[in-house]
């Protein structure tokens, strides 16, 4: 009889209060790392290429035992070697364009909070911030073609956020990590865009400076990655 | 020996049962949110020396005030905008003019709302609601600063949506709210601009959009 009492409020002080593993003072890394390279070389014209490197890497640290924050850092860069042809008083001219023409690097500061279900899986969330840089040269022919302009931009952009996830320990080292969904509340954002043509038909600045304050979240948004913790 | 494992499931059942102190006869309720856009533009034509600003606003405020008229059923307004400004001015060596665009909604919705508990931290609902709109629009023109003309256009909407809904509290008091499209139903006639027009809108559907946009929700009892 007394057992069954026993039993009850055992089973409910172990559903309720798990014991958990020590995470304070853990750090971890996760992050991705890309390498693009195509070629494309047509039989009737000239050979053009395009590649494009790029990393992204959070870097934690646990502070309390469900408590962590770290930097995340991102780069990109990419390239193109591509042809394009205006046709100026009815005759034909080719224009072979090459070198960078993407760069954008990103620094945030995230924050997350913990919900350990149990030795294995658990709930975090939190807010970040990141600053965001970038800047993009492209190539358009205009006026029916008799033109070529090249637009230049360089852009800045704050954001604010906040993000949820879900994680499965699969070892002490390593560690699976889910998103579940995502909110970007406040966006500030300043940009220069030039715009200079061939034969001096265009030649344009435009600066502009626009903000969103929009309080939603999206969910669910399903992507898995790894973690690893690399202090002994 | 059963019989007392049984009382004492449901003894623990009853403890995690939630007792939805929120959603009792009495209770009011306030909730509000808000969202905006924003873009200022700046361009030069260095060829012509022509340049020009475009500047533009959208906020879309909104109010809810209810009152629970029964344990689970509430009545209440909704108070809603949507103010749109845009300013244009292009100015060329010969010429300046500036545009300027207004536009506003403003939106006063009537609604009775279901609840649902789940537990202790959430709830779903399901809100009915006529929405009645005044729209209005101005057009204010100017050459070289000189105010020309204005053209202005009034009109009206009114319609119905049922739509559900989903709470999560974060303290006894404060949750936060967010409609759901599961199942969705409206009828609007539009009267604006010389433009009538009849929508009917009906959405069953399983599969859960994946935007949400929240809104701020006080429930607030008597002591």
């Amino acid at each position: 009889m007394k057992k069954i009492y026993f039993l009850v409020i055992i089973s409910i002080l172990v559903f309720s209060k798990p014991v958990l593993a020590q995470f304070e003072g853990k750090k971890f890394l996760s992050g991705s790392a890309q390498i693009d390279f195509g070629n494309n070389n047509p039989e009737m014209s000239q050979s053009t290429n395009g590649y494009s490197a790029g990393i992204n890497v959070n870097l934690g640290k646990f502070k309390t035992n469900t408590r962590a924050s770290g930097w995340n850092l991102a780069g990109s860069i990419g390239g193109q070697k591509a042809f394009y042809q205006t046709f100026t008083n009815g005759s034909q001219v080719n224009w072979e364009k090459s070198g960078i023409n993407l760069v954008g690097a990103q620094i945030g500061k995230f924050w997350q909070f913990y919900k350990h279900f149990n030795e294995k899986v658990g709930v975090f969330a939190g807010p970040g911030v990141n600053a965001t840089y970038q800047n993009t040269r492209s190539y358009e022919p205009v006026l029916e073609g008799q033109y070529l302009t090249e637009i230049k931009s360089n852009s800045i952009g704050l954001a604010l956020g906040v993000s949820a996830g879900i994680y499965y320990r699969l070892s002490e080292k390593w560690w699976i990590d889910g998103s579940i969904g995502f909110s970007s509340p406040v966006n500030i954002n300043y940009s220069i865009t030039d715009r200079k043509s061939t034969g001096d038909f265009e030649d344009f600045r435009s600066k502009s400076m626009s903000y969103s304050l929009t309080p939603s979240f999206t969910f669910p948004s399903v992507s898995f990655g790894v973690r690893y913790f690399y202090n002994r | 020996m059963k019989k007392n494992l049984l009382l004492g499931i449901l003894g623990y059942l009853c403890l995690s049962i939630p007792v939805k102190a929120q959603l009792q006869k009495g209770t009011k309720y306030v909730a509000a949110t808000i969202s905006s856009t924003g873009n200022g533009q700046h361009y030069k034509d260095r060829k012509d020396n022509s340049s020009g600003k475009i500047n533009q606003i959208s906020v879309n405020p909104s109010f809810q005030f209810g009152k629970f008229i029964s344990d689970n059923k509430m009545i209440g307004v909704g108070a809603g905008a949507n103010l749109n400004f845009i300013k244009q001015k292009s100015t060329t060596t010969f010429h300046s003019d500036t545009y300027k665009n207004n536009y506003a909604a403003y939106t006063l919705s009537p609604y009775i709302r279901h609840y649902k508990p789940l537990n202790t931290k959430w709830a779903i609902f399901l809100n009915s609601s006529v929405n009645l709109s005044y729209l209005h629009s101005k057009r204010d023109i100017w050459d070289y600063d000189i105010w020309l003309r204005d053209v202005q256009r009034d009109g009206y909407s009114g319609g119905i949506t049922i739509n559900p809904g989903i709470s999560y509290w974060i303290s006894p008091r404060f949750a936060l709210e967010s409609d759901i499209n599961l199942l969705s139903l409206g009828v609007t006639y539009q009267d604006f601009d010389k433009v009538k027009s009849f929508t009917f809108r009906s959405v069953a559907t399983s599969n859960l959009t994946s935007y949400f946009s929240v809104r701020a929700s006080w429930y607030l009892q008597k002591r």
